[in-house]
């Protein structure tokens, strides 16, 4: 199972670079931006905005995090070239069981959510160092990442369903379902001014009460994490339905394909 | 566990949109190799794919190396190869790296063997497998399956689409894997010539139903080719050939049994035949320009 999980690592890995050299650029400019509001140009020149710049460049940290789990989304393009690519008949053919085969891949994403969500850890820990104070809070970073993932791991589920075939409309019909009805509720509220004070006070309520916001984040990755992995199982154990075109069908009296041959060969 | 045959297929049945394979029995002795042919869509993948758990059977029964495959079937597996005809291990992979990889997948894996099999089939094993040929990629698969102490091959048209020498070439390294008579291949392929020099027994599949099951010297024996001028054809009894190819000049009849033929109607010439031209004319019986 190791090799297996290392061979998806190996092969993801080119997809998980770019997003390294971004936060390695991204870190690099922050600390010499956060080492100028300490010590440097911003805190001699710009008055009482050095706080300011410090509060706003510690969050890189979580940015990090958050841009690194977004190469999940490897994971799935892997899921379907595994379909296509004849890996998966070879993995049934060799006696491994379903469940590990489709557990595999999600595996792979606690692994990369690990690695993510360390990442975070490190360079908002780093950062909070540089600019001299704690980190930032991990919570909302954790609560973004949270939410990110279900909406990865569904792209891995789609795969499985549709056997390695991609459809573009089912991959974004969560986003669409999602901005539709922020675009309803908000469209609704602008129009009702009361009700919009209403819907901002809950939202920021909601979010300043961590407790809740974290057990309903916790819950929602769970549930979602279990469905995705049950509806991955049960679609990669269904057979594709296949529909013999004509081409497909053997031989019938006058096809001129016989044995992979030209009928003329055939010719006394 | 001792079992008789390698493989043992009873009444397999799977039904498709349009296709139904339609209760297949054959059996693969323990040693033998049988080759498994029939033209595109007759039915040898899905038949294959059934052997390996790739697709479920909707009826009949499978043992793999005396193993039901529905009670012990990863058992059984442990050691079965497949080879596809296509390369499963991703293009990005390199010949070291599919080495690592599946020693998690087979205990049995022993990378020295697969290294002796790179070093004798001139395969890098730093090089992406990406950038290989067909040859070579058929060549890597084939090295793969060689080394976990597999008992049954299974080869879905492993050698279509490579070159007579590399054909030969894999075929040799096939009859040297079945030299200690515990080990069996089950081979599909299109090309005849191939099955003709080393397989022992063959079944022919067309159109989701068996037409022909049994040792290939005994078919190559038992079959002949009749040629005769139209005027002798006409004395034949529908009953002893299987189709008739009739032409202006004379007419070509493939009879299932020679020396019945060659007995019952003397004067004619009956001729060997080969594996091809049975099958062309077993497929072909109900064309037109075919009796």
């Amino acid at each position: 199972m190791k090799q297996l999980i290392r061979r998806d690592l190996w092969l993801c890995r080119k997809a998980i670079a770019p997003y390294l050299v971004i936060i390695s650029i991204f870190l690099l400019l922050a600390s010499m931006v956060i080492l100028s509001a300490r010590f440097g140009n911003i805190a001699k020149y710009s008055g009482g905005s050095a706080e300011s710049v410090l509060d706003s460049l510690e969050y890189i940290g979580l940015f990090a995090g958050i841009l690194l789990l977004c190469s999940i989304e490897t994971v799935s393009s892997l899921n379907i070239s595994d379909h296509l690519g004849g890996w998966y008949n070879y993995l049934k053919a060799s006696g491994m069981k379903s469940s590990r085969i489709v557990g595999q891949k999600y595996l792979d994403v606690a692994l990369l959510l690990c690695i993510s969500w360390l990442s975070g850890l490190v360079t908002n820990a780093f950062l909070g160092l540089l600019a001299g104070r704690a980190a930032a809070d991990m919570g909302l970073m954790s609560v973004v990442m949270g939410v990110m993932l279900i909406y990865l791991e569904y792209n891995i589920m789609l795969g499985f369903v549709t056997k390695g075939k991609r459809n573009d409309l089912l991959m974004i019909l969560p986003l669409i379902l999602i901005t539709g009805i922020v675009f309803i509720v908000f469209g609704f509220a602008f129009g009702h001014k009361d009700f919009l004070d209403i819907l901002i006070e809950k939202i920021k309520n909601f979010i300043a009460d961590r407790p809740l916001l974290y057990g309903i984040t916790l819950a929602a990755v769970v549930f979602f994490s279990i469905l995705n992995y049950l509806l991955s199982l049960h679609f990669f154990n269904k057979e594709k339905r296949i529909k013999l075109k004509e081409t497909d069908r053997p031989a019938m009296a006058g096809n001129q394909n016989t044995m992979g041959k030209e009928a003329e060969k055939c010719e006394v | 566990m001792d079992y008789e045959n390698a493989i043992e297929i009873n009444n397999l049945t799977k039904r498709y949109d349009g296709f139904t394979l339609d209760n297949i029995s054959f059996s693969v002795p323990k040693g033998s190799i049988m080759g498994f042919i029939g033209q595109n869509g007759a039915g040898k993948t899905t038949t294959i794919n059934s052997l390996l758990g790739i697709v479920n059977p909707d009826g009949g029964e499978i043992k793999l190396l005396g193993l039901d495959v529905k009670e012990h079937g990863d058992e059984a597996k442990k050691e079965v190869a497949a080879i596809f005809d296509l390369l499963p291990f991703n293009d990005d992979l390199n010949a070291t790296q599919i080495s690592r990889m599946l020693r998690g997948l087979w205990k049995e894996w022993n990378d020295e063997t697969f290294r002796n099999y790179l070093e004798r089939f001139r395969l890098p094993s730093k090089k992406k497998v990406g950038d290989f040929s067909k040859g070579m990629k058929m060549k890597l698969q084939i090295a793969a399956a060689l080394s976990h102490n597999a008992k049954l091959l299974i080869m879905d048209e492993a050698t279509t689409g490579l070159d007579p020498v590399v054909r030969n070439e894999i075929l040799d390294i096939f009859l040297e894997y079945m030299q200690d008579g515990e080990r069996s291949i089950l081979m599909s392929s299109h090309i005849t010539s191939d099955l003709e020099h080393i397989a022992d027994m063959v079944t022919f599949i067309d159109k989701g139903r068996l037409l022909l099951s049994g040792y290939k010297d005994e078919i190559l024996d038992s079959y002949g080719m009749v040629k005769c001028g139209k005027s002798d054809f006409s004395e034949f009894s529908r009953e002893d050939y299987i189709a008739a190819r009739v032409t202006d000049f004379g007419a070509q009849l493939l009879v299932p049994d020679r020396a019945a033929a060659e007995k019952k109607y003397s004067g004619v010439m009956i001729e060997k035949t080969s594996l091809e031209e049975i099958m062309l004319y077993y497929v072909n019986r109900e064309r037109e320009s075919f009796r």
